[in-house]
């Protein structure tokens, strides 16, 4: 009961106008809007039933969008383009972003202990690239293929975030992967 | 002495206790807006109905000069007493007494009232406002802590169990929360985290504000951790009552019966609410108040994956469960988020004989990279496990758009719903007529001289047989097509007829749900 209260003491404080034009200004930190007509909705039923009588006597065929629905997204699903709202979640959802072959990414924040490699170094498969003091652990950091160092991107005693770009390696060539491709599966499919 | 010394001596020890940190302590506690411990339960509970106990327990540290200190109850208040008549278990920290730090008398004192509370089988409230485990007390913190777990552990499924968080709560302290059925958050007063800002600069070098990190909102709205957000304690409170309402004591019992109540129907219409057009959005919630007691819905999680509806309401005076797609955001779809959020709820209302009544409404599940590699496979088994699991009357109600795997996860009669009905409305196939007709008539469309016509033709042949409920009618998948006004009627009967309901479990120690 109380939240209805206070929802209502906000709605009443915000006028729409006002919300609406902010709104328009900054579109991401518009409060979402399942939440906004909700609140809207309470007050403004009376008022709103008595809109739509006259909506409906104006133009009775015309299918009724409610009000609450006007600034919409659109979500394309499956060949269908859905009318809808996106959460500020779904909007800032992570890209994919592959790494390239032959980079390596720090998978853990810590402190750079020491580094064991240098530019245009050969190095194997598992050989140890730099030392990454991290949760209490010295973590060896190995090389991801064999192949010839050619960017050391930290120094030691630096304090490092997760997917960071520690190193490039040019990939020894004989490393490179059969290209597969999963065109076939398509055609299975049908 | 005197039985009236003696008195007097109690009445003495009794105010020392009861005074928690000190009146200095206490004033700064409500310069940040905060109410103390005893307000707190004062303010949930019946007046006059609540019964402290264990006042005089002392902490039990004996290194860096503890045993000199005196920390009245050790930082945590316990008793018993009524909401609305229902009988509860309560604890809450005191801020007030050593920043309300768990220390081992402490962990003991609430253990004690947890155990109390399974044992006399009614729910149990938490109060979490606390600086974290008392370091001074070492590993004995720790094992309060861990203790604490287990008893929530053992008690889920039994007792409902309420945690409400009004202050810090920081590291291992989180996880009594997390364990519990429900969360409730204060803005701007609850802050959770494992980690806090300060470890995160000092590894990472990255600055974030405690709200940012572990907000009321973040956990409401990102993490999902909280189910109920408020904007002030009071309003906290009152979602609490509101919540206990609709719940029973415990596992063997059913929630208490209310008197029934019409629905809004002038308010909520469903004709002017609900658009035939699948690509259409809508408020489900209105359809659920159109058919709820009074029209009354208590919604969980409102603020996390709003693209699911889930929450309590009465139909004939008994509690249901509501689950519903939500087409006004992301049209509904099922993902990670939105999967999690049902299958808890669902867990939830199994466990404790509150019905499960089901909107379905959703073309599918999220498409998406993100979604692929987040595991959206084994988070949206949770919802056909749970629902498959559950043995509680499910009724399932389809409104519009019941494609592909979203049909058979929300409740379908393959999961053995009691009883599925479905809208006139209602479109339930393999998938949307666009992409059916795309690939089924794939090889006519591309050798067509005008491909486009043909897809046009295609998708409307493919409309007109297929998207709508009596294919599915005509295997038996849906039980009656029927008028959305007959919709409550349905549901009453339904519910009433399936009071005694029993369902073959094989015996077995747990299964194993896709956690």
């Amino acid at each position: 009961m109380a939240k209805k209260k206070t929802e209502e003491a906000k709605a009443e404080a915000m006028p729409e106008v006002k919300v609406e034009a902010k709104a328009k200004v900054e579109t991401k930190t518009r409060k979402p809007i399942w939440r906004r007509n909700k609140s809207a909705k309470k007050d403004n039923v009376i008022e709103k039933n008595k809109e739509k009588e006259n909506k409906k006597t104006k133009n009775d065929k015309k299918v009724e969008i409610p009000e609450a629905n006007q600034h919409l997204d659109n979500l394309p699903l499956e060949g269908l383009t859905y009318k809808t709202h996106l959460t500020e979640k779904y909007l800032q959802r992570t890209k994919y972003n592959p790494h390239e072959p032959g980079t390596v990414y720090s998978k853990i924040p810590g402190t750079i202990k020491s580094i064991a490699v240098k530019v245009d170094q050969e190095v194997v498969e598992d050989e140890i690239l730099c030392i990454l003091d991290a949760m209490k652990m010295n973590n060896e950091i190995l090389a991801p293929c064999a192949g010839t160092i050619t960017e050391i991107n930290v120094k030691p005693g630096q304090i490092i975030a997760k997917d960071v770009l520690l190193f490039k390696i040019l990939v020894a060539e004989s490393q490179h992967e059969i290209d597969e491709s999963d065109d076939y599966l398509e055609d299975e499919m049908m | 002495m005197s039985l009236t010394r003696k008195r007097s001596d109690l009445k003495k020890r009794t105010k020392t206790a009861a005074e928690g940190g000190g009146k200095e302590a206490v004033m700064k506690q409500k310069a940040v807006g905060k109410m103390t411990a005893r307000e707190r339960i004062l303010a949930i509970l019946d007046p006059d109905s609540f019964h402290e106990y264990d006042l005089f327990v002392e902490h039990a540290g004996k290194d860096f000069d503890m045993d000199k200190k005196y920390l009245p109850g050790d930082g945590v208040v316990t008793g018993t007493g009524t909401v609305s008549g229902y009988p509860v278990c309560i604890f809450a920290q005191d801020f007030t007494v050593a920043g309300g730090s768990l220390g081992w008398m402490h962990a003991k004192k609430i253990t004690k009232i947890m155990d109390v509370a399974t044992k006399l089988n009614v729910p149990l409230i938490g109060i979490n406002d606390s600086g974290g485990a008392r370091i001074q007390e070492g590993v004995n913190a720790l094992a309060g802590y861990g203790e604490i777990f287990y008893r929530n552990t053992q008690a889920s499924g039994v007792i409902p169990q309420i945690s409400v968080i009004l202050g810090p709560c920081a590291g291992g302290a989180v996880y009594s929360p997390a364990l519990t059925d429900f969360v409730f958050v204060v803005n701007k007063i609850s802050k959770m985290f494992i980690t806090g800002p300060e470890v995160i600069k000092t590894v990472l070098g990255e600055d974030i504000s405690m709200e940012n990190l572990g907000g009321a909102k973040v956990h409401s709205e990102i993490t999902g951790n909280a189910h109920f957000y408020a904007e002030s304690e009071q309003e906290c409170f009152e979602q609490i009552k509101d919540l206990l309402s609709y719940i029973p004591w415990n596992n063997t019992q059913k929630a208490l019966r209310f008197q029934s109540k019409a629905p809004l129907t002038k308010q909520y219409k469903i004709d002017s609410i609900f658009p035939t057009n699948p690509r259409q959005p809508y408020d489900v919630r209105d359809i659920i108040k159109s058919i709820a007691d009074g029209s009354t819905f208590l919604e969980v999680h409102e603020r996390f994956a709003p693209n699911i509806v889930v929450g309590f309401g009465r139909i004939d005076g008994n509690t249901v469960g509501f689950v519903a797609n939500q087409p006004l955001v992301l049209a509904g779809v099922l993902d990670i988020d939105s999967s999690d959020k049902a299958a808890r709820f669902i867990r939830f209302c199994d466990a404790f004989n509150i019905p499960l009544v089901t909107f379905v409404d959703l073309p599918g599940y999220l498409p998406g990279v993100d979604q692929e590699h987040g595991g959206v496979i084994r988070h949206g088994a949770k919802v056909l496990y749970a629902y498959s699991e559950a043995t509680v009357p499910k009724i399932t109600v389809i409104l519009r758009k019941a494609y592909g795997g979203g049909y058979i996860a929300m409740c379908s009669h393959h999961l053995k719903a009691d009883f599925v009905f479905a809208w006139p409305t209602a479109e339930i196939a393999v998938m949307g007529p666009e992409g059916a007709a795309n690939i089924i008539f794939r090889s006519e469309i591309k050798n067509a001289e005008n491909p486009e016509e043909v897809r046009k033709q295609k998708i409307k042949e493919y409309k007109e047989k297929f998207a709508n409920p009596y294919v599915a009618a005509a295997y038996g998948y849906i039980d009656a097509v029927i008028d959305p006004s007959d919709t409550r009627d349905m549901l009453v009967h339904a519910l009433s007829i399936s009071g005694q309901k029993s369902v073959h479990v094989f015996k077995k120690k747990h299964g194993i749900p896709p956690f």
